[in-house]
C-alpha cells in the first residue's frame, strides 16, 4: 500500500497537468499514489493522463462540480498514510515527497507545509517566494488568510487528520483550502519546512477577475468563521474579517473599473474594525521607524550582474543552486539574447526586441549576425536617448529585491555597470558589492587608458574583490584596490574527480593532441598549428583535436589546410559539444596545448591537468600558480613556435616524464579542483561576505534609537521648512518688487494672516530678540 | 550700444580665458585629471588676475590708455594660437558633460535647471541694462571711470582710501570703460559669475554631490540676493567670491601636496585677498588648517609629527610664495602711490573711514554737527586745480559715530556656579564668550533675514531651510569634511573677529563654499525613492523661491528687451541721478568745480569728478560760521552745488539755515525729485 496519496484536482488544463504529473512521477521517493480527479474537463486531459501509462496514477472523472467536490472524491479513495495535495498548474520539486515525508515521520507530525518557489505561466522563476517560517498552533495566523497563507501543494498531512477534520467545504469555491487549514489548526499543530519543495504558478489572468464573486466568497467564509469558531474572541474575528477585506483593497484599487468594489471593501473593512483607519498609517510609521521590510530578512539574496551567455557565469552560479538562497541574474549587456540554463535563478532580462524562435542568421558580405541580435542593435538608439537606461534598471532592481550582495562577474561591462549604478544610487544604501575579474579583465585591458580608468573606479568602489589568480590580486593592488580580497580559487566550479577518474586512459592509449581553438585577439590557434607543423614527423599516429573554436570562425578551414599539408588527422569540435565529451577527449589525449596572449587561469588547462593530459600552456596565463615549468607541464611564450614545437617533441618522446607529470597534476587536481571542495569554498566565499554584512547589520540593529531620531528629525525638518518659508514670505512680501511680483497685491486672506503674525511677533521684538543684533 | 557692450565684454572675457590657458599650458599635464569645467574657470580666473596685475602696473606707469590696452590684448591673442585647440577641446568636453548632466535629470529637475538658466540670462540682461547702484555708483565704478579718463592710476580726492585696497575688479572696469563703455565693464561681472558656477559645481562634485545636488546648490546661489545683487549693481564682490572659491577648490585638490595645486591655491588666495580684503580673515586660516589636515591624513598611519610639520611647512611656504607674487602689483602700487606697500591692510579695522566719504555717514545729524563743531577759523582758500588733492586723514575725527553697547550683565548667572569674585574677574571674558555664542547662534538668521545699511543682500532662505540637515546627513568623504570645516571655521572666525558686521558679501566665497555641504542633505532626501513629506516640501520650497525670484527680477529682462528692440532709450533706466547729473555735464565746463553734497557721483563727467570738492572742504564748509561759508565756496572756485536729497537731508537742512549774502547769487538751475543743482556766482 502506498505511503503517500497525492490528490490532484484538474479542470481543462491538460498541458500544465502534464508537467505537474511529470514532476510527481520524477519524485525520488517512490511509494506514493497519484489520484487525479478530472472535474469535468472538456479538453484532452484524459489522453494526457493516459499517456503516462503509470500504475501509480488513479484517474477519476466527474461532472464539473467544483474543486472542493473533486478533492473530496479523491480523499474518499486515498489509501496512503499521508495525504499531499497538488493543483494541476503547480509542480513538485524532485525531493518534495522524500524530504517532507522523512521529516514528518521522524518528528511524528500531523501536518507540515513547506516554502515554495513562485513561477510565472511560462515557467520562469518569479522573485517572490512563499515562505514557510511559522510552526505550532497557527489558528490565529491562518484563520483569516493573513498574515500566514498556507499554499495547497506545499501541504502534507496524516490521513487521520482528514478523518478527524472532515472534507473540504463543498459550498466554497474560494478559500476552501484556508478554511481547511483553519479547521485543522483548531486541533493540530502545523509545522513549517523552510526549504522550498514546490513550485506554485501565478497566472496573468488576475484572480480578481470577478470581484463580486470574491466578495461573496469572503462574506461566506467570514460568516462561517463567526459561526463555527465561537470559542475565539470576537475582537480577533472582527479584526481578522476587516483585514481580509483590507488585503484585497490594494489589488482592487489598481484597476479603475474595480474602484467601486474597492470602496465597498473599504467600507466593510471599516465596519468590522474601525481602528483599521488608524492602523494603516501607524503601520507605515512603525515600518519607517523599525525598518521592517516585507521580504524575509533571513534569506540570503544575491544579485549577479554578469554576461548571461557565458559558461563561466553558468558554472559559478550553478554551484549555489541548492543552497536555498535567492539568486537573481541581471544581464550586463543588452546584446545578450542567449541565456544559459542555470537552475534556481531568477533571470531579469533587459527589454529587447525579439522574434523568438525566428532567430535566423543574416549573412551579408562575410558578416554573420542573428536576426534577434540585429534587432537588438536598435537598443543602441535607446541608449543614445537614455544613456542611463541599464543603470536605472539595475538600480530599480536593487531597490526592488534588496539583495544582500551584488556580485559582478567580469569587469568591463558588468563591473562598470555596477559601478555606475552605485554612483547613481546612494552609496551608503548600496548592497555589498563583490567584483570578480575574469581572465583578461585587468591583465590585458589595463593597457588601454580608458579601460584603466574604469578598472580603477571599480577597484576603488567595490567592497570585495575576487579573481582566479594571485597575479590579478597583485595587479589590482597596483591599480588602487583597497577593499577586502576574497580567497583565490577557480571560478569554473571544479570537476567531479571520482566520476572523471575512469575516463583517464593510460599513457599508451593516449593518441590525441588537444589544441585550444580560440581564434581571436588573444587566442593563438595558428601558433599552435605552426608548432605542430614543425613537429609533424612525430605526430604520425596522433590525431589533433581542436576544441573551443568560436562559431562561424575560419578555424575549420585552417584545420583542413593543416591536415592537407601535414597529413595529420585533424578534427574540429563543434561549439555545442558536451562538456563531458571534452573531458573524455582530454582523458585520451597525450598533450593539451593552450596558447593565448592573455588569460587568468584557463579552464581547458585545468581540465587537461585533471585528465592526465600533458599541458603546454602560454606563460601569459597564470598556469605557473598551478604547475612548475618542466615538471607538471610546459609554460611557453606565446610568440615562439619553434620553442613550442621543441616542447611538444619532448612531451611526445619522454613517457616517463609525461607520466610523472600526470601523477603530480592529479595530486594537484585532487587538492584544488574537486568540485565538492570548490563548492564548499564558493559557499564559504559568500559566507565571508555575509558575515561581514551581518556585522554591519548588527551595528544597524543597535541603532533603532537612531531610526526613531531620524523620523523625529524628519518631522522637525518638515515643520522647519514650513516655518522658514512662512517667515520668508512675511519678511519678503514687502521687499520683493511689486509685492511678490504678481499683481502688486497679496491675497487678502494671506495678508490678514501675515498681519496677525506680525502683530503677534511685534516687529521690534522679533528683530531684537530673535533675528537681529545691534548694528554699529 | 548694449550689443556692442556685450560683444566687447565677451571678447575681453575670451582674452582673459586665453591668457589663463597660455599660463596654464606648461602645467597642462599636471592638471589633466581635472574636470574641464574647473579647468576653464581656473584659466579664466588666472587670466583675469594676471591681467589685472598688468593693468595695475600700466596704470602706475600711466599707459593705461586705449592703445596701450589694445596692444596687450592683441599680443595675448597672437600668442594664444597654441592654446586654441585646448580651448576648443575644453569647451567641447564641457558641452558634452552638460548634455550628459541634463539627460540624467528627471523632468522636475530639468525644469528647475531651465529656470536657473533663465535666471542667469535675466541677471546677464540686468548686468548690461541696469546702472551702477549704491557703493558702485559712489566709488567702485567711479574710480575706474576716473582712471580710464586719466589713463593712469593716482590717488584721487575722496577716493584715496579706495585706491589703497586691491583693485582687481576695478582695473578690469577701467579697461573696459577705456575700450568702450561702462556697460561693458558691468557685464564683465557676468563672466565671473560663470566662473563661480563652474567652480561651485566642481567643488560640489568633490563634496560628493550628484547632479541633483548641484542643481540645488545653484538654486541656493541664485536665490541669494547677496550674490545676485552684485551681478547687476557694479560692485566687485563677485570677483572676490570667484577667486576665493578657486583658492578653496585648488586647496581641496592639493591633498597630495602637488606643487601645481599648492601654487594655484596660493595664487588664487592672493587674488581673492586683492579683490576683497576681508577674504584674508577666512581664506588664510582655512589654507593653514587644510594643509596640516592633509599632511596629518597622509601620514596618519605612520604618525610622524616631524614629517607632518616639515611637509606642512613646505606646502605653506609654496602657497605663501605664490600668494605674495600675485600681490606684488598691488604692493608696488601702494608703495608708489601711498608710500606704504601695506597701506590698506594696516587700517582694516576702520571700514567706515575708507568705504565712504566722510559726509555720507548715516549717523550724521544736525544736532551732532552742532555739538562737534570746530571753532571757526579763518578760511584758507585753496585754488581750484585739475590734479587731485590729498585730504588730511585726521579730518574725519570731528564726526560723531553712535555707539551701541551690549548689555553689561551676563546672561547666565555664574554666581551660582562659580565664586562671585572669580565671576567678577572673569566677567569680560564671560561676556565675550556669551556674545560670541550669541553671534554664532543667531548668525543663520542674521545672514538670511533682514536688511540694514551696507548689508548688500541676504543669503537665500534655502540656506536656513537646509541648515538642520547638516546634523543629519553628512558625507563621509574627506573632501566634504574639509569643505564643511573650512566654511564653518571661516564663518565663525568672521563672526568673532568682525562681530558687528554680519555682511555676507565680505565673506561671500566662504558662504558659497558652505552651500554644497547644505545641499548634500537636501539631495539625499530628494533622491530617496520613497515619497516623503520633507522631499515634497524641499521641492516645493525650491520651486516657490525660485519662481518668486524670477518674477521679482524678470523686469530686468523686460527692460533689456525694450532697449534691444528700440522701444526705449537705455538712458531711461540709468537711475534717479542720471538726468540731473547729465544736465550738469552739459552745462558745466571742463574746469568748473562742483560742490557735491551727495554720494552717487558716477554719472558726472570724469573731469568734474576729478575737480570735485575734497572731504576737507566739505568739513570746513559744514563747520564754518554762517556768514562766511558761501564766500568760502566761491573762494574755492566752486561754480555748482549739487544736492542729492535722499541721502543728504541733514546737510540740506543745515544749508537752509544759512543766509545768503547780498553780493552772492545762488540760482537753482535744475531740480527733480532726487537732485537739486545750484549755480553759485558773484552778483
Amino acid at each position: 500500500m502506498a505511503k503517500i496519496s497525492i490528490i490532484a484536482a484538474t479542470y481543462n488544463r491538460s498541458k500544465m497537468l502534464q508537467e505537474a504529473i511529470k514532476s510527481v512521477l520524477d519524485q525520488t521517493y517512490r511509494n506514493f499514489e497519484l489520484i487525479i480527479v478530472d472535474d469535468g474537463s472538456t479538453d484532452d486531459t484524459y489522453e494526457v493522463v493516459k499517456s503516462f501509462n503509470s500504475r501509480k496514477i488513479k484517474y477519476i472523472y466527474s461532472d464539473h462540480l467544483g474543486r472542493s467536490v473533486a478533492r473530496n472524491k479523491a480523499l474518499s479513495v486515498a489509501r496512503g498514510k499521508y495525504i499531499a495535495f497538488l493543483d494541476d498548474d503547480d509542480l513538485f520539486l524532485p525531493d518534495k515527497l522524500k524530504k517532507q515525508f522523512e521529516y514528518m515521520e521522524k518528528n511524528d507530525l500531523d501536518m507540515t507545509y513547506t516554502s515554495a518557489f513562485v513561477i510565472y505561466e511560462n515557467g520562469d522563476l518569479s522573485p517572490w517566494r512563499h515562505k514557510a517560517t511559522q510552526s505550532g498552533h497557527l489558528y490565529s495566523k491562518i484563520a483569516f488568510y493573513k498574515p500566514l497563507t498556507i499554499i495547497l501543494p506545499t501541504v502534507m498531512l496524516k490521513r487521520q487528520v482528514v478523518e478527524k477534520v472532515g472534507n473540504f467545504d463543498e459550498n466554497m469555491d474560494r478559500f476552501e483550502d484556508t478554511d481547511y487549514w483553519r479547521r485543522v489548526s483548531k486541533f493540530y499543530e502545523i509545522y513549517a519546512i523552510s526549504e522550498p519543495l514546490s513550485k506554485v504558478r501565478i497566472h496573468r489572468r488576475n484572480q480578481l477577475e470577478e470581484p463580486s464573486r470574491l466578495l461573496e466568497s469572503i462574506d461566506y467564509y467570514v460568516t462561517k468563521v463567526f459561526k463555527e469558531d465561537k470559542d475565539s474572541k470576537l475582537f480577533f474575528k472582527l479584526k481578522g474579517a476587516s483585514n481580509i477585506f483590507q488585503y484585497y483593497l490594494g489589488p482592487l484599487l489598481r484597476k479603475k473599473k474595480w474602484h467601486h468594489f474597492a470602496y465597498y471593501f473599504f467600507f466593510k473593512a471599516i465596519c468590522y474594525y474601525p481602528l483599521n483607519i488608524l492602523a494603516i498609517p501607524l503601520g507605515y510609521l512603525y515600518r519607517q521607524i523599525f525598518g521592517i521590510k516585507e521580504t524575509n530578512e533571513n534569506t540570503i539574496r544575491i544579485l549577479f550582474v554578469a554576461p548571461p551567455e557565458s559558461i563561466h557565469t553558468a558554472r559559478w552560479i550553478s554551484q549555489l543552486a541548492d543552497t536555498g538562497w535567492e539568486i537573481h541574474l541581471f544581464s550586463s549587456g543588452f546584446m545578450s539574447s542567449f541565456y544559459r540554463e542555470i537552475k534556481n535563478v531568477i533571470i531579469h532580462r533587459p527589454w529587447s526586441l525579439s522574434l523568438g524562435s525566428k532567430n535566423r542568421l543574416i549573412e551579408f558580405k562575410g558578416i554573420h549576425l542573428f536576426l534577434n541580435r540585429a534587432l537588438n542593435l536598435l537598443c543602441i538608439f535607446r541608449d543614445l536617448i537614455l544613456p542611463n537606461y541599464q543603470i536605472w534598471r539595475l538600480n530599480y532592481l536593487i531597490k526592488k529585491i534588496n539583495p544582500n550582495i551584488i556580485h559582478s562577474l567580469e569587469f568591463q561591462s558588468a563591473g562598470h555597470l555596477t559601478y555606475l549604478a552605485k554612483n547613481l544610487n546612494h552609496k551608503d544604501d548600496f548592497p555589498i558589492w563583490v567584483a570578480t575579474n575574469w581572465g583578461s579583465d585587468i591583465y590585458w585591458y589595463a593597457r588601454f587608458p580608458d579601460e584603466l580608468v574604469k578598472i580603477k573606479q571599480i577597484l576603488d568602489e567595490c567592497d570585495f574583490y575576487s579573481c582566479e589568480c594571485t597575479r590579478d590580486v597583485c595587479l589590482a593592488h597596483t591599480y588602487g584596490l583597497k577593499s577586502n580580497v576574497l580567497p583565490v580559487f577557480p571560478n569554473s566550479g571544479g570537476l567531479d574527480l571520482e566520476r572523471i577518474e575512469k575516463w583517464r586512459k593510460p599513457l599508451l592509449k593516449r593518441k590525441k593532441i588537444m589544441l585550444k581553438g580560440k581564434y581571436d585577439r588573444w587566442g593563438k590557434l595558428e601558433l599552435g598549428l605552426e608548432a605542430l607543423k614543425l613537429c609533424a614527423p612525430f605526430l604520425k599516429n596522433y590525431e589533433v583535436v581542436i576544441h573551443s573554436a568560436p562559431e562561424r570562425s575560419p578555424v575549420a578551414a585552417i584545420a583542413k589546410a593543416f591536415e592537407n599539408e601535414t597529413g595529420i588527422k585533424t578534427k574540429v569540435l563543434p561549439q555545442n559539444v558536451h562538456h563531458e565529451e571534452i573531458l573524455k577527449l582530454h582523458g585520451s589525449a597525450r598533450i593539451s596545448i593552450g596558447l593565448s596572449l592573455s588569460d587568468a587561469i584557463s579552464t581547458s588547462f585545468l581540465e587537461a591537468l585533471a585528465m592526465g593530459s600533458f599541458p603546454i600552456q602560454t606563460n601569459t596565463a597564470c598556469a605557473d600558480e598551478w604547475i612548475k615549468d618542466g615538471i607538471g607541464g610546459y609554460l611557453v611564450p606565446p610568440e615562439n613556435p619553434e620553442l613550442i614545437a621543441e616542447k611538444i617533441i619532448k612531451a611526445l618522446s619522454d613517457d616517463k616524464f609525461v607520466r610523472s607529470a600526470a601523477e603530480s597534476n592529479w595530486r594537484i587536481a585532487k587538492k584544488k579542483l574537486d568540485h565538492k571542495k570548490l563548492k564548499a569554498q564558493t559557499i564559504s566565499f559568500y559566507r565571508t561576505v555575509i558575515d561581514f554584512f551581518k556585522e554591519a547589520k548588527k551595528v544597524d540593529d543597535q541603532s533603532i534609537m537612531r531610526n526613531i531620531l531620524k523620523v523625529v528629525a524628519k518631522i522637525f525638518f518638515s515643520f522647519w521648512i514650513i516655518f522658514c518659508l512662512f517667515s520668508w514670505l512675511i519678511i519678503n512680501t514687502k521687499s520683493i518688487p511689486g509685492d511678490l511680483g504678481f499683481s502688486g497685491k497679496i491675497p487678502p486672506r494671506l495678508e490678514k494672516t501675515i498681519t496677525a503674525v506680525e502683530n503677534y511677533f511685534d516687529d521690534e521684538f522679533w528683530v531684537r530678540t530673535i533675528v537681529w543684533r545691534t548694528y554699529k | 550700444m548694449i550689443f556692442f557692450s556685450i560683444l566687447i565684454a565677451l571678447i575681453y572675457a575670451f582674452v582673459n580665458q586665453l591668457f589663463g590657458l597660455i599660463l596654464l599650458k606648461p602645467f597642462a599635464g599636471k592638471i589633466k585629471d581635472n574636470s574641464a569645467l574647473a579647468t576653464l574657470a581656473t584659466a579664466f580666473l588666472i587670466g583675469s588676475g594676471m591681467l589685472s596685475g598688468i593693468w595695475t602696473i600700466l596704470g602706475i606707469i600711466g599707459w593705461l590708455k586705449f592703445f596701450g590696452i589694445l596692444a596687450i590684448l592683441v599680443i595675448i591673442i597672437i600668442f594664444s594660437f597654441f592654446v586654441w585647440k585646448d580651448f576648443w577641446n575644453l569647451q567641447k568636453s564641457v558641452f558634452y558633460s552638460f548634455l550628459k548632466f541634463f539627460r540624467s535629470l528627471s523632468l522636475f529637475w530639468r525644469a528647475i535647471f531651465v529656470l536657473l538658466c533663465f535666471l542667469l540670462v535675466i541677471f546677464g540682461a540686468g548686468a548690461v541694462i541696469l546702472p551702477p547702484l549704491g557703493d558702485a555708483e559712489g566709488f567702485y565704478m567711479v574710480l575706474p571711470k576716473i582712471t580710464a579718463y586719466l589713463g593712469r592710476l593716482i590717488p584721487q580726492p575722496n577716493y584715496d582710501r579706495v585706491s589703497q585696497i586691491g583693485l582687481l575688479g576695478e582695473m578690469h572696469y577701467t579697461v573696459l570703460i577705456s575700450l568702450f563703455h561702462w556697460t561693458a565693464a558691468k557685464f564683465f561681472v557676468w563672466f565671473n559669475v560663470l566662473a563661480v558656477i563652474g567652480l561651485i559645481i566642481s567643488i560640489s562634485s568633490l563634496a560628493g554631490l550628484k547632479n541633483v545636488g548641484k542643481i540645488i546648490v545653484l538654486a541656493i546661489i541664485f536665490t541669494s540676493p547677496t550674490f545676485t545683487n552684485f551681478i547687476t549693481d557694479g560692485k566687485v564682490d563677485i570677483f572676490g567670491a570667484a577667486f576665493g572659491l578657486a583658492a578653496y577648490y585648488w586647496l581641496l585638490k592639493a591633498d597630495k601636496n602637488q606643487l601645481i595645486a599648492l601654487g594655484l591655491t596660493g595664487m588664487f588666495a592672493g587674488f581673492a585677498v586683492m579683490a576683497k580684503l576681508s577674504n584674508i580673515l577666512v581664506i588664510i586660516p582655512a589654507i593653514i588648517f587644510v594643509v596640516i589636515w592633509n599632511n596629518f591624513h597622509n601620514f596618519r598611519k605612520v604618525f610622524r609629527t616631524g614629517q607632518i610639520v616639515k611637509k606642512s611647512f613646505i606646502s605653506l611656504i609654496i602657497i605663501g610664495s605664490f600668494f605674495i607674487v600675485v600681490l606684488l602689483p598691488h604692493l608696488v602700487k601702494n608703495a608708489i602711490l601711498f608710500g606704504n606697500p601695506l597701506a590698506m591692510s594696516l587700517s582694516i579695522n576702520k571700514p567706515n573711514e575708507w568705504s565712504k566719504p566722510v559726509w555720507s555717514q548715516p549717523n550724521l545729524s544736525p544736532a551732532a554737527l552742532k555739538v562737534n563743531s570746530i571753532p571757526s577759523e579763518p578760511s584758507h582758500p585753496e585754488p581750484s586745480h585739475p590734479e587731485p588733492l590729498h585730504p588730511e586723514p585726521s579730518s574725519s575725527e570731528s564726526l560723531h559715530i553712535a555707539k551701541v553697547d551690549f548689555p553689561e550683565k551676563t546672561v547666565i548667572n555664574y554666581e551660582k556656579i562659580i565664586r562671585p569674585e572669580t565671576v567678577e574677574k572673569l566677567k569680560p571674558v564671560l561676556k565675550t564668550v556669551e556674545r560670541i555664542i550669541y553671534y554664532i547662534l543667531t548668525a543663520p538668521f542674521a545672514f538670511t533675514f533682514w536688511e540694514f545699511p551696507g548689508k548688500g543682500g541676504n543669503l537665500s532662505v534655502l540656506v536656513l531651510i537646509f541648515l538642520p540637515l547638516i546634523f543629519i546627513y553628512r558625507s563621509k568623504n574627506l573632501l566634504a569634511k574639509q569643505i564643511l570645516a573650512m566654511s564653518l571655521s571661516g564663518i565663525i572666525i568672521w563672526l568673532i573677529v568682525r562681530s558687528s558686521a554680519i555682511t555676507p558679501r565680505y565673506i561671500l566665497a566662504t558662504l558659497l563654499l558652505f552651500i554644497p555641504v547644505l545641499a548634500y542633505g537636501a539631495e539625499k532626501i530628494v533622491l530617496d525613492k520613497k515619497i516623503s513629506v520633507s522631499k515634497a516640501l524641499i521641492m516645493a520650497a525650491i520651486s516657490l523661491i525660485l519662481l518668486s525670484f524670477i518674477l521679482g527680477n524678470v523686469k530686468m529682462l523686460e527692460k533689456f528687451i525694450n532697449v534691444a528692440t528700440g522701444k526705449q532709450n537705455e538712458e531711461a533706466y540709468f537711475g534717479p541721478n542720471y538726468s540731473g547729473l547729465s544736465y550738469l555735464n552739459g552745462v558745466a565746463g571742463r574746469t568748473d568745480r562742483v560742490f557735491f553734497l551727495g554720494y552717487s557721483t558716477f554719472f558726472m563727467k570724469p573731469e568734474l569728478i576729478v575737480n570735485m570738492n575734497t572731504n576737507k572742504e566739505m568739513l570746513d564748509f559744514i563747520n564754518l560760521r554762517t556768514d562766511t561759508h558761501w564766500q568760502y565756496l566761491l573762494d574755492h572756485k566752486f561754480k555748482y552745488i549739487i544736492l542729492q536729497k535722499s541721502s543728504q537731508l541733514p546737510v540740506v537742512m543745515h544749508m537752509q539755515t544759512r543766509e545768503i549774502p547780498e553780493n552772492i547769487s545762488i540760482k537753482s538751475i535744475y531740480s527733480d525729485a532726487n537732485i537739486d543743482i545750484f549755480e553759485l556766482a558773484y552778483k
